[in-house]
């Protein structure tokens, strides 16, 4: 997700082409990022400060970490740190950049100050980062042993969900134990279908007045009656989650897509398999329902 | 004589980003035109000759990677800007080959749109 944004935003400030951003995308699932760039990420050395353990590397035969040590830019305990980190894929959109010379480490110092000032700034953006474990509470109530090898799936759907209800709608959300599916009936359904190597239906059930509380939340707008812009902010709320899921799958390389988001009333789809995850919000009820195909 | 408005269309099928998107984009003195799928996009985009489009991705009837291709085949120099909550490697690659000037993910911030308008109103001068 660092990556996707950090490229993004590099783009958006002209600091790369389109082009060289295609082209270090293309390169960055196979780098190594060297620990200068991680220490400048970690902002535990400065570009000019990197350049200068490159000078000596040319002069002395030893390792960067060893010289930056020796120069007093890194303790041995931050060492250490940053070589547990080498093998990340984080930064390796950094990296690349840094080798194909697009961008100086000094320079690479300034944009990764920056875009960290303006990601904070912009808090409401999601990070997709700090979203993906579900809370330790939540956990326990939660038994999808019965799905195998896609238990991981609703897992994290379902942490991920978790979080952004917490962000967009109610600061405590209540989640009951889950159930096989079985026969739901609510009034209104929002639905949408996660494709690719894994199909996964997504949907939430509720009645008029929580529909329309969760529109409200999410959209901010004043909306007295279940019309077209209630649906489509109840709808764009799910389509958002699922957004931020195909993205962090994609950046454990499994690749999926959206199909269109849909919201029904008094229909239910028959599932041979998946499950009930009841949440009480303040303002109602919703149930979750999810199935892997 | 007053100076002309930035043109900006917005192709997207849900009616909250359509209406949110204009409310924000009229503070900023934008004129607005809307689509609500990729087929109706390519032909407003004709009839209206905006200065950037909007575009989201997973629309019905077209998508908007198909309608970005449809302007671009009909303006090599269309600015669009794609605006989709699937924001993944593939789709970002996508859609840059594909000619899209820039690729924002949902939820966007109001400072990511404002930008947008700055840096076209700046392209006009020069």
């Amino acid at each position: 997700m660092f990556n996707q944004h950090f490229g993004q935003y590099l783009l958006n400030h002209k600091k790369i082409t389109a082009a060289q951003l295609i082209e270090v995308m293309d390169y960055e699932r196979s780098v190594r990022v060297k620990l200068g760039v991680l220490a400048i990420n970690a902002g535990l050395m400065t570009g000019a400060q990197v350049e200068t353990v490159h000078h000596l590397q040319r002069i002395k035969d030893k390792r960067f970490g060893e010289l930056a040590v020796e120069q007093g830019y890194l303790t041995y305990a931050q060492l250490e740190d940053l070589l547990q980190n080498q093998h990340s894929r984080h930064l390796g959109l950094s990296q690349v950049i840094i080798d194909k010379k697009y961008l100086t480490l000094e320079q690479l110092e300034a944009v990764l100050i920056s875009y960290k000032e303006e990601s904070e700034l912009s808090a409401g953006q999601l990070r997709t980062e700090d979203i993906v474990n579900l809370d330790q509470a939540g956990a326990t109530l939660l038994d999808f042993s019965a799905a195998g090898s896609q238990q991981k799936v609703y897992h994290d759907y379902i942490g991920l969900l978790q979080r952004n209800i917490v962000r967009f709608l109610d600061a405590d959300p209540v989640i009951s134990k889950s159930e096989p599916i079985g026969h739901t009936v609510s009034k209104w359904l929002v639905h949408q279908t996660i494709t690719g190597e894994i199909n996964l239906f997504t949907g939430l059930a509720m009645d008029e007045d929580t529909l329309l509380e969760i529109a409200r939340h999410y959209s901010g707008e004043v909306l007295t009656e279940i019309d077209e812009l209630a649906k489509d902010s109840a709808a764009e709320f799910l389509n958002m989650v699922n957004g931020i899921f195909c993205v962090n799958a994609s950046n454990q390389g499994v690749e999926l897509d959206l199909q269109l988001q849909k919201i029904v009333q008094n229909q239910m789809p028959v599932f041979k398999q998946g499950y009930r995850i009841p949440i009480d919000l303040i303002f109602g009820k919703i149930d979750v329902i999810l199935s892997v195909d | 004589m007053g100076e002309m408005k930035t043109k900006i269309l917005i192709c997207d099928d849900s009616s909250l980003i359509r209406k949110q998107l204009r409310d924000l984009l009229i503070n900023m003195d934008c004129e607005v035109s809307e689509a609500v799928n990729g087929h109706e996009v390519v032909d407003i985009f004709k009839a209206v000759e905006p200065d950037v489009v909007f575009m989201d991705i997973v629309m019905p009837e077209a998508d908007g990677l198909e309608a970005l291709k449809n302007i671009k085949a009909y303006n090599q120099e269309a600015k669009v800007i794609m605006l989709s909550s699937v924001g993944t490697s593939a789709k970002l690659i996508q859609a840059l080959k594909s000619g899209a000037m820039d690729f924002i993910q949902k939820p966007y911030t109001n400072e990511q749109i404002s930008k947008v308008i700055t840096d076209i109103r700046k392209s006009a001068l020069t």
